[in-house]
């Protein structure tokens, strides 16, 4: 179970990367252990954001939310991009304040030799705004779950966007 | 004026009975605004055999029967001039002299196909016939103790100021027999019935004939009051006497009958329907009905319409609070049924919650379906022609988009504070809030009309 978010945003690991898919399974690179998963940290404010957003564009009642003028699918899909361009940002935002902050792992961020001088960078910057890329698709999937199971009983809304 | 009770009724003004059984007595069947009306009840009655008339639902609620399935009293003799019915040709010279000092030349060669051309004088004569019809049999053999009768005539044509007493007095004569010779059945609960009558006394003028009519408006006063003198003999043989008259008058173009006879509905017509309404709410039997043990008639009530003030333009506050409370709610509702279905359904059934898998696709080709927005096209068109008399009644603002604002004056019908839905929106949120309290067991089109009922009753409810 601890390790099923984690799990899932490795469908997307090809994407921004294993040194930065390593860090965020939390690995340590003195103790060389595994601490801090912050695939369940990010996981879980990606989930709720998109349930905030899924009941509140079913049962809100506020214009774009339960309205029977926006209960059009582009509506619905509208409601989802928001969803997914706010996760991605705190995607992206955490995996950057880790990154320029220097809390990556120095063996996760660099290959050095005998001597310590760098030899390759293993994590770049465009790798955190690929993992908030790969948020926004996660977003997306925990959105269409969330519609599939909590639209039935709005008012406006239940069968946007099907 | 039987086609603004029908308007009424399908709007679901209150009535106090639950059948009404119309029954029209015309010579000229070809006469346009008859046709119309004909059409339009039948209309009616689809509707209705439709609608949910149990439960909450008021619109079509009130049941119009008809009987033999026809609306109209057909007189079985169907000669076309005056001299022809009356045999003068076959009368010995001495009575054929008494005809010609009795009846004038154009009297007599009347062509009464369409009609008695506002002469009592031939209508007393030819309709002392109606007895003879399926139709009364019809009327005997269905009617039940609790039945109440009423009249409908003007006073200053030649059909109805001639046919009212005449129908009146067969009503209250014992063992009437049909053509067969044998007694009505029923025909004691039919004299003791409570019974109301309406004259109505000239709304409208007539132009100048162009053809060979006997139309003039210019008598239609002195008529009137010969119609009047000769009534003071109704006097406690009916239970309420309502008149009703109209001194605004617009003029007509002149069309004696038949197909060109198409006179635009005017709201004296609404105000007579209303007398109806009255005479049959039993609230009201206190003040009308006025009988002793024996169950004779104490005295007759006399009434009259009156509104608030005697203005060109009708709108809701010119009528007084009783007549404003028994319109505004229907007329509104309906009003706002019609509005949506013609500018709003189409567009928003495909995404909505409540038409979703009930009324979409191929709903509104249904034959009641069809029906109905066939009587609501009617009802629209009924306003309109009100609006162009000179005596205009316009509540509504008939061109508006609007969903709420086509009530005119100083009318607030719609008291929910909801903002966060507004015009047209706010009546699909309703719709889809109801639909989920609707009983699933009715079928699309009931619960269509049952719904459209709720919603409009949530949306629309003036409170004096």
């Amino acid at each position: 179970m601890e390790e099923l978010l984690g799990n899932i945003y490795c469908w997307f690991e090809s994407i921004f990367g294993q040194y930065l898919a390593e860090h965020l399974w939390g690995y340590n690179c003195e103790t060389l252990m595994y601490q801090r998963n912050l695939f369940n940290v990010i996981g879980l404010i990606t989930i709720g954001i998109s349930f905030v957003l899924v009941l509140a564009y079913y049962y809100l009642p506020l214009f774009l939310f339960n309205h029977p003028r926006s209960n059009r699918w582009w509506n619905w899909l509208i409601i989802l991009l928001i969803a997914g361009i706010f996760n991605f940002f705190v995607a992206y935002g955490w995996t950057i304040n880790d990154f320029l902050n220097g809390n990556i792992g120095d063996c996760l961020m660099y290959t050095r030799d005998s001597e310590g001088n760098i030899i390759s960078q293993l994590i770049y910057k465009k790798d955190c705004w690929l993992f908030g890329l790969s948020n926004f698709f996660v977003s997306a999937m925990f959105f269409i779950a969330w519609s599939l199971i909590f639209k039935w009983w709005s008012r406006n809304c239940k069968y946007s966007p099907f | 004026m039987l086609k603004s009770l029908t308007m009424l009724l399908a709007a679901g003004v209150e009535c106090g009975v639950d059948t009404i059984v119309p029954i029209i007595i015309d010579r000229d069947m070809s006469n346009k605004d008859l046709s119309r009306t004909i059409l339009l009840i039948e209309d009616y009655i689809d509707v209705n055999r439709i609608a949910d008339t149990k439960g909450k639902n008021k619109f079509f609620k009130t049941k119009i029967e008809l009987l033999n399935n026809e609306l109209c009293l057909q007189l079985k003799d169907n000669t076309q001039k005056f001299s022809d019915f009356i045999g003068k040709s076959t009368m010995s010279p001495e009575n054929q002299a008494l005809v010609e000092m009795l009846f004038s030349n154009e009297t007599l060669e009347l062509d009464m196909t369409a009609g008695f051309q506002g002469n009592p004088n031939i209508g007393s004569v030819v309709l002392n016939q109606f007895d003879d019809s399926d139709i009364f049999k019809a009327f005997a053999t269905n009617f039940s103790k609790g039945d109440k009768i009423f009249i409908i005539s003007s006073i200053f044509g030649g059909t109805g100021a001639s046919g009212f007493p005449l129908l009146r007095k067969i009503l209250h004569t014992p063992n009437v027999k049909g053509s067969d010779g044998q007694d009505l059945p029923n025909w004691g609960l039919v004299n003791d019935a409570l019974i109301g009558a309406i004259s109505v006394l000239p709304y409208f003028m007539v132009g100048s004939a162009t053809d060979n009519s006997l139309v003039n408006s210019d008598t239609f006063i002195d008529k009137s009051k010969a119609a009047l003198s000769y009534y003071k003999t109704e006097d406690k043989k009916l239970d309420t006497f309502y008149y009703i008259a109209d001194k605004r008058t617009t003029t007509y173009d002149h069309h004696k009958g038949g197909d060109e006879q198409k006179n635009d509905a005017h709201f004296v017509e609404l105000a007579s329907a209303l007398a109806i309404l009255d005479f049959v709410n039993p609230d009201k039997e206190k003040s009308n009905i006025h009988r002793n043990a024996e169950k004779k008639i104490n005295y007759t009530t006399y009434k009259e319409f009156g509104m608030n003030a005697d203005v060109a333009e009708i709108n809701f506050n010119d009528l007084v609070d009783e007549t404003k409370k028994l319109l505004i709610n229907p007329l509104s509702r309906f009003m706002l049924f019609r509005n949506y279905m013609t500018m709003v359904f189409d567009k928003e059934s495909k995404y909505q919650p409540y038409a979703r898998k009930r009324f979409n696709n191929d709903f509104r080709k249904n034959e009641t379906i069809k029906k109905l927005e066939a009587v609501q096209a009617q009802f629209y068109n009924w306003l309109q022609e009100m609006e162009k008399q000179n005596r205009r009644f316009s509540p509504f603002n008939l061109t508006t988009l609007s969903a709420f604002d086509f009530v005119k004056g100083d009318v607030s019908i719609n008291e929910s504070k909801d903002f966060m839905y507004k015009n047209w929106a706010k009546v699909d949120n309703e719709l889809n809030s109801q639909i989920g309290k609707m009983d699933k067991a009715l079928k699309n089109e009931q619960c269509f009309i049952e719904l459209f009922y709720s919603t409009t009753e949530e949306l629309i409810n003036y409170k004096n």
